[in-house]
């Protein structure tokens, strides 16, 4: 079968491209505007406030410093890697956006494994990130790029452990079905029948993202940035769109899987489902301001000696219970 | 790679050679600072890594050197004194007080008892100052962001206190042979009173938000164990020692001005790693808490300044004189060396951080890079002093 | 009262201070092939190194060591004086591991070479730095019995004469053409 442009299906992709972009991007101005104002706030300070209304713009004033800014290559980088590593850092994320239902019918593609296809997608991250390191010629980029590679791929196991129990219960991999599965209260959430399933995948999500108390790879006080030492404006602005978005990704699955999506007790709606995101990241948001960072074999013995066999444990008990009642 | 950058010329400095890389190459050269943001200024280690396990670890100093001592031969007694706020930017009222010491020994001044109290008041609010700034740069090594904000807002309270008599809000030159440049108004006593409630009242925050959480614990608890023989060989002093557990304070040891008058503990600790350290430094600032409760109500009136005072033209009598003080880091020593003359002979200073970070390349071996970051941090260095 | 670190050790001059006028205990001139031997016996006693220090005099380069201890309180301080053509000690470094940073600031302030030290080059001046700072001109050098403060002598070797009175201007002949006009400089 041919498909064109005007093919309503292939349509439907490109706008939905095009509003994830969009969506992305606004997403990623309205979060720095957050990281910025809570860290303010935990930090007994106002936080941005000079550029437009309570600092409004400053977000804007970011972007415009980031892309203005020149474009450099260290001598002896991969020119190839290097450059590469942010446009595959972020290409990932709009794929990603592609099944996550907002609300019954706001979802950019009907995907059956919806879920598969976001895992799949995910780890394409550390891709960038290890040639982001190797790329720069820069000893700090390389270590930050190993401590991204041990720990995403440490960190993946028991997120797909986390995300196999719910899947188990309700036998699908399709968001919609599971966000309509559970009910509009609380108590009928995953995360109140899954709580363990819930609280691994939450600290795996941190960890996947690399945000504090789990932000080894670029750990600016041992790494002085990690893995992207070397990069500056956009190239630097593209890792940084990415990390966001992952993060916004990350909660959208915890709200879809764990928090009962769009349903809320009263007026369901894809509000409800961008209020419960975005409570997650600010949690996110929290713990980076909170927490001093682990260190990196704390790291690896969290997941491997607590989170690894508590989500297996997770899994069999789901399991059994599925098979006996 | 055959780049111009490993030719002659670019190949890297002495220490980077003397770092060349054994046959085995599985190991890396890592050259960490001067400008690395836990290296605290222009602190510069050379490390040679397995993964992330450090096999050998060097400090390289020098890059802050501004060679006081060779000052201190080309200028007057009293000109010097800008210098001694200029060693240890974090407590430089203990550098003014060594050295004003040195030179009233030297002299045979006699020091009015109220300057006594005001030198003692004033060195003591620095000393919490600069406690606070180092649990707010060590936490942040941690990365923790956070707490350096909160330790700022005290500090900011003692710097818009200290700033009134002494007119500056970093370098200090405030003492003077003889006594002390400025009186202390009733508004500053004022200020100090309402200041050690609040500073108290504080410290159960710091414990409940960070000293206690387990994160912290685990990146404190068991790194950088220093064993008391090791600090001795290395000649550690300050907290650094007293973490290893000898409560050796110099303000205790040999006595000056009207320390032996006061109530005041000196905080041990038995468990020698950078939890130790923190620790004194914490119990440190509520003693000095306690210094200054009692300082600002046993300070008497009268002159802040001998007279007869060293003038700018003063010449020291012909001596030699070692003078020891408790700086916020540990031993600081002046030694003046004078033949009689305007300007001192020879001006030997002796900076605690030299000796604490001297033992840093043997406590690093074999940990790994973030416990390497984080032995740094609890060793509380302050560059300019060490490298002075 | 003797210290027993001091028995046996063959000082030349051996004085004991007033702790409130000076800020030593006990000052002690060694030769330089004593220097090792008493660091063995105060890292025996229980003292740390606190500082090394050097000095340009007339007489050549007095280093001192200065060694305290945490529960006696007491600074000593060992000197030992050096010649001007070989400024050569040997390290104390393998007693006192702190002394190897104490012995190369001094290398690069007064070029005394320690030999022994694991790392003998600059610390805090540049690797290839020629000039070492706090080395005085000819003239402007003082003879050492004008600079330190003289304790109560216990002890002193036959012919240690440095702080002999300097009544007769009969110095050795290579001091005399250093020392210059030594009183009225200033």
């Amino acid at each position: 079968m041919e498909a064109t442009l005007l093919d309503p299906r292939m349509f439907r992709i490109v706008a939905a491209a095009m509003a994830l972009a969009a969506f992305v991007g606004l997403n990623a101005l309205v979060l720095v505007y957050l990281e910025r104002k809570i860290a303010g706030h935990v930090q007994r300070r106002p936080g941005p406030f000079e550029v437009g209304p309570h600092g409004l713009l400053q977000p804007l004033a970011d972007a415009l410093k980031l892309i203005g800014k020149q474009l450099f290559r260290p001598a002896g980088a991969d020119a190839l890697l290097f450059w590469m590593a942010p446009v595959v850092s972020f290409i990932p994320v709009l794929p990603l956006f592609l099944p996550i239902p907002f609300d019954p019918d706001l979802v950019a593609m009907h995907v059956e494994p919806g879920l598969l296809l976001i895992l799949a997608f995910t780890g394409i991250n550390v891709l960038a990130l290890c040639m982001a390191g190797w790329g720069s010629n820069n000893k700090w980029s390389l270590l930050g790029a190993s401590r991204a590679v041990a720990q995403s791929v440490a960190y993946e196991i028991p997120l797909l452990m986390a995300l196999l129990a719910v899947t188990f219960m309700h036998g699908s991999l399709n968001l919609s079905e599971i966000v309509e599965a559970q009910g509009a209260w609380p108590w009928q959430w995953n995360a109140f029948i899954q709580p363990v399933a819930f609280i691994v995948y939450f600290t795996c999500a941190v960890a996947e993202t690399n945000r504090a108390p789990f932000d080894l790879p670029e750990a600016e006080s041992e790494l002085t940035a990690g893995f992207h030492t070397e990069y500056s404006g956009m190239g630097f602005g593209l890792f940084f769109l990415a990390e966001y978005a992952n993060m916004i990704v990350v909660c959208a699955v915890a709200t879809a899987l764990f928090l009962g999506g769009w349903q809320g007790p009263f007026f369901s709606g894809w509000w409800w489902f961008l209020a419960k995101t975005y409570a997650l990241l600010m949690v996110i948001i929290w713990f980076r301001w909170t927490y001093p960072r682990v260190r990196f074999d704390q790291l690896l013995n969290i997941n491997w000696k607590w989170l690894l066999p508590l989500s297996m444990v997770n899994l069999m008990v789901t399991a059994l219970v599925m098979k006996l009642f | 790679m055959d780049s111009v950058f490993h030719q002659e010329p670019f190949r890297g400095d002495y220490y980077t050679r003397r770092f060349e890389p054994g046959p085995d190459d599985s190991t890396l050269i890592l050259n960490m600072g001067p400008q690395h943001p836990s290296t605290h200024g222009v602190l510069r280690v050379v490390v040679e890594l397995e993964g992330e396990y450090i096999l050998r670890a060097e400090p390289v100093l020098g890059y802050l050197h501004r060679m006081h001592e060779k000052m201190g031969e080309t200028r007057s007694y009293l000109q010097y004194m800008p210098n001694m706020g200029r060693v240890d930017y974090l407590h430089p009222l203990a550098w003014n007080h060594a050295y004003v010491c040195a030179v009233e020994k030297l002299g045979n001044i006699e020091v009015p008892r109220r300057a006594e109290f005001i030198r003692v008041i004033t060195s003591e609010l620095n000393r919490i100052s600069s406690h606070l700034l180092w649990w707010g740069a060590y936490l942040l090594d941690l990365g923790a962001f956070t707490p350096i904000m909160y330790a700022f807002e005290e500090r900011e309270r003692i710097q818009d206190l200290l700033q009134e008599p002494t007119g500056s809000r970093l370098t200090y030159s405030f003492f003077r042979p003889g006594g002390v440049a400025a009186d202390l108004s009733p508004e500053f006593l004022q200020g100090v009173r309402e200041f050690i409630p609040y500073m108290r009242s504080r410290l159960p925050m710091y414990k409940d938000l960070v000293t206690d959480n387990i994160i912290l614990r685990y990146r404190c608890e068991e790194v950088g164990e220093l064993p008391l023989d090791m600090a001795r060989r290395y000649g550690a002093s300050g907290p650094v020692l007293r973490a290893s557990g000898m409560a050796y304070d110099v303000r205790r040891a040999e006595p000056y001005s009207v320390y032996p008058e006061l109530e005041f503990a000196t905080p041990v600790s038995q468990r020698t790693d950078a939890m130790g350290r923190y620790k004194v430094r914490l119990a440190e600032i509520e003693e000095s808490l306690k210094i200054l409760e009692q300082a600002v109500e046993m300070i008497p009136e009268g002159e802040i300044l001998v007279k007869g005072a060293p003038k700018p033209r003063w010449k020291a009598p012909a001596g030699e004189v070692y003078q020891a003080v408790e700086g916020a880091r540990g031993k600081i020593g002046v030694h003046i060396l004078s033949a009689g003359s305007a300007q001192p002979y020879r001006i030997k200073l002796r900076a605690p951080g030299f000796s604490n970070l001297s033992l840093f390349a043997e406590l690093a071996k074999g940990t790994l890079l973030s416990d390497a970051v984080s032995i740094l941090g609890s060793l509380d260095l302050v560059i300019p002093e060490i490298d002075r | 009262m003797t210290p027993a670190w001091l028995k046996g050790l063959s000082a030349l001059r051996t004085e004991a201070h007033q702790r409130e006028s000076t800020g030593l205990a006990w000052s002690v001139f060694i030769g330089p092939d004593q220097i090792l031997e008493a660091a063995v016996r105060l890292d025996g006693e229980g003292y740390f190194l606190e500082d090394v220090s050097g000095l340009d005099a007339t007489e050549g380069f007095l280093v001192t060591y200065h060694f305290d201890h945490w529960q006696r309180p007491g600074r000593v301080a060992l000197r030992v004086l050096l010649t001007r053509e070989a400024p050569i000690l040997p390290s104390i470094s393998g007693v006192f591991g702190g002394a190897e940073w104490h012995e190369r600031e001094c290398r690069d302030f007064f070029g005394v070479q320690f030999e022994g030290n694991p790392n003998p080059g600059a610390l805090l001046l540049p690797a290839d730095f020629e000039i070492h700072p706090l080395c005085k001109e000819a003239g402007e050098r003082k003879p050492l019995r004008e600079l330190l403060t003289q304790g109560e002598v216990i002890a002193s070797a036959e012919g240690f004469d440095l702080f002999a009175p300097a009544e007769e201007p009969a110095a050795p002949p290579d001091d005399a053409a250093d020392s210059g006009t030594p009183e009225e400089e200033d």
